[in-house]
């Protein structure tokens, strides 16, 4: 069952292109949208949440055109949305916060509103700074408040910016196991920089470049695509394309060609990721290259 | 506590767990389950889940209530609902230290307002711009962190606009129209700006379904003072802007832009950021 179809859409803000034609299609499950800074994963997520229009093109969310006032409407009440740079309103406490946006989502009755609220503040696990203020918080912590309110009302389509941005190693793991017990059965985009994230959550993966879905399949397909690419050495291959020096010591070389004398590895996600994008993806990733 | 001799009636305990005993019954069964394990291991299972659930709400809600931050105490006292006060306690220009500054404006214009012609074309000019001001820092990616998510809600971002629109002019107003009764010795100037102050608000939430509220309200305050001058330069008359035909164009302008807001209200379900 298709939830998100997105075709040709195309996003301009002045001279800058920031979509130009992506298509891809998503429905239940988790789908990771890679790609390096520039690629218009932002533009797109927003474009997904409603808060921008696509200058071109078609999208339609849950059997809805958001073009549609109405349509739009029923979208949203169906949805949950984690910018990338959520703001809080530093004054209010975690719960005043949540119900805050309890309200922009209508959830009537005060009562069943505040037992939803307390519901996704311990699914964030937030319980224990439930009634501390948000500009007491650390940055993990207020990440955590975005993607306990974008949980408000069990919605449909939930579109996470960069969710995991921020977070330590054990609250990823935690926000990794929430999120892969709710795309059990609703529809997850979300935007990470990190490979592991996609490798570890999602069984959909989309690479965006300059604006383009560049890739749309499995992580597995996606790691496939560096078969026989990806070879260590003891100094970098002139043939690499890119090459970054290990713990052990040795160099880990990704390319098209394999010279004499190297030993092929097995590729990761993060190999075929870097071979599909090639050097705008290390800016994202941090990757340098030996 | 000792566990009693007597045990309350079954079909008592029965009627008492639907809710269908008199206030008297209820107390006297209620001192009883207080120190009976007994009735009270009778009693649990015949209580509907839905009903102690419900029950539990409301304790946590009245809870809650004890607790609202004081500004929207004090909203709940003025008659708003508790949700509306939620909203409005985000409003950046409903801030103590906004308010404040707002005031010290608007006395110190009035003040020097009583002193000569010169200071009293200041406070008209000045005194409108003030819940434009007021408006700008209400709403919109640069006065409200949360409003990417906002956008993203069912909630009418237009009604969340107004809302905070209205409660914002209100309270300047109110700041306002003391400063000047109270230090502004001509009749007529403590009110000459009230209808200008109308046109600016309105044309103002009029741009800002293009514009940040910001750029809308820099706009306006610009045009305005633009205009005030134009005004002074063509009639020779410092205060000509506030003068009858002065006053009918600010309504017309007002009833101009509040046309334009109900046709254009779809354009506010999305975010006027210009960048990616």
């Amino acid at each position: 069952m298709t939830t998100v179809q997105v075709t040709e859409v195309a996003k301009s803000f002045g001279r800058t292109q920031a979509l130009a034609g992506a298509t891809f299609a998503a429905g239940p499950g988790v789908t990771g949208l890679l790609g390096p800074n520039g690629a218009g994963k932002t533009t797109l997520l927003r474009i997904l949440a409603t808060v921008t229009a696509p200058g071109s093109g078609r999208v339609r969310l849950l059997g809805r055109d958001p073009r549609d006032a109405q349509d739009r409407l029923e979208i949203r009440r169906r949805l949950g949305y984690l910018p990338q740079e959520p703001g809080f309103h530093r004054g209010f406490t975690v719960t005043e916060f949540v119900d805050y946006v309890a309200i922009l989502k209508e959830m009537a009755g005060r009562a069943e509103r505040r037992a939803e609220v307390r519901r996704v503040v311990e699914l964030a696990g937030l319980t224990d700074v439930a009634d501390r203020r948000i500009r007491a918080l650390s940055g993990g912590m207020r990440r955590r408040v975005g993607v306990a309110q974008a949980l408000l009302g069990d919605p449909d389509l939930v579109v996470l910016d960069e969710p995991t941005a921020g977070l330590d190693p054990e609250q990823r793991l935690r926000f990794r196991d929430l999120l892969s017990r709710i795309g059990e059965d609703r529809t997850v985009v979300l935007s990470t920089h990190q490979t592991e994230d996609v490798a570890a959550m999602c069984p959909h993966v989309v690479v965006l470049d300059g604006g383009r879905a560049v890739f749309d399949g499995t992580p597995s397909a996606l790691t496939a695509s560096a078969d026989g690419r990806v070879w260590l050495s003891d100094a970098r291959s002139p043939e690499a394309r890119l090459a970054w020096r290990t713990p052990d010591g040795d160099v880990r070389n990704i390319g098209d060609q394999v010279p004499a004398g190297a030993r092929a590895l097995r590729p990761t996600l993060e190999d075929a990721y870097l071979l599909l994008v090639g050097d705008r993806a290390r800016n994202s990733t941090g990757q340098v290259a030996a | 506590m000792s566990e009693t001799t007597w045990h309350v009636d079954g079909e008592v305990l029965a009627r008492y767990a639907a809710g269908q005993v008199t206030s008297a019954v209820a107390a006297s069964t209620e001192a009883h389950l207080t120190s009976c394990g007994t009735c009270r291991a009778l009693l649990a299972p015949a209580i509907p889940t839905e009903r102690l659930d419900g029950i539990w709400l409301e304790v946590d809600d009245r809870v809650d209530r004890l607790s609202l931050p004081w500004f929207e105490r004090v909203m709940v006292r003025c008659g708003v609902g508790e949700d509306t006060a939620r909203l409005l306690a985000a409003t950046p220009s409903l801030s103590a230290s906004w308010l404040g500054s707002v005031a010290a404006a608007a006395f110190l214009a009035a003040s020097a307002a009583d002193t000569s012609p010169r200071a009293l074309f200041a406070f008209l000019t000045v005194a409108p711009m003030l819940p434009v001001a007021g408006v700008a820092a209400a709403y919109g990616r640069d006065a409200d962190p949360a409003h990417e998510i906002a956008v993203a809600a069912p909630y009418s971002m237009l009604r969340l606009l107004l809302l905070r629109t209205l409660t914002v002019v209100a309270v300047t107003l109110v700041l306002t129209v003391l400063a000047g009764l109270l230090l502004v010795d001509e009749g007529w100037a403590a009110a000459a700006w009230l209808l200008p102050a109308a046109a600016l608000t309105t044309a103002t939430l009029l741009l800002s379904s293009r514009l940040t509220p910001v750029w809308a309200a820099a706009w306006v305050m610009g045009t305005w003072v633009g205009g005030v001058a134009a005004a002074w330069q063509a009639t020779g008359t410092r205060l000509a802007a506030f003068g009858a035909l002065g006053q009918s164009f600010a309504l017309a302008v007002t009833l101009g832009c509040v046309a334009l807001l109900v046709t254009q209200r779809h354009v506010f379900a999305f975010d006027t950021r210009r960048s990616a």
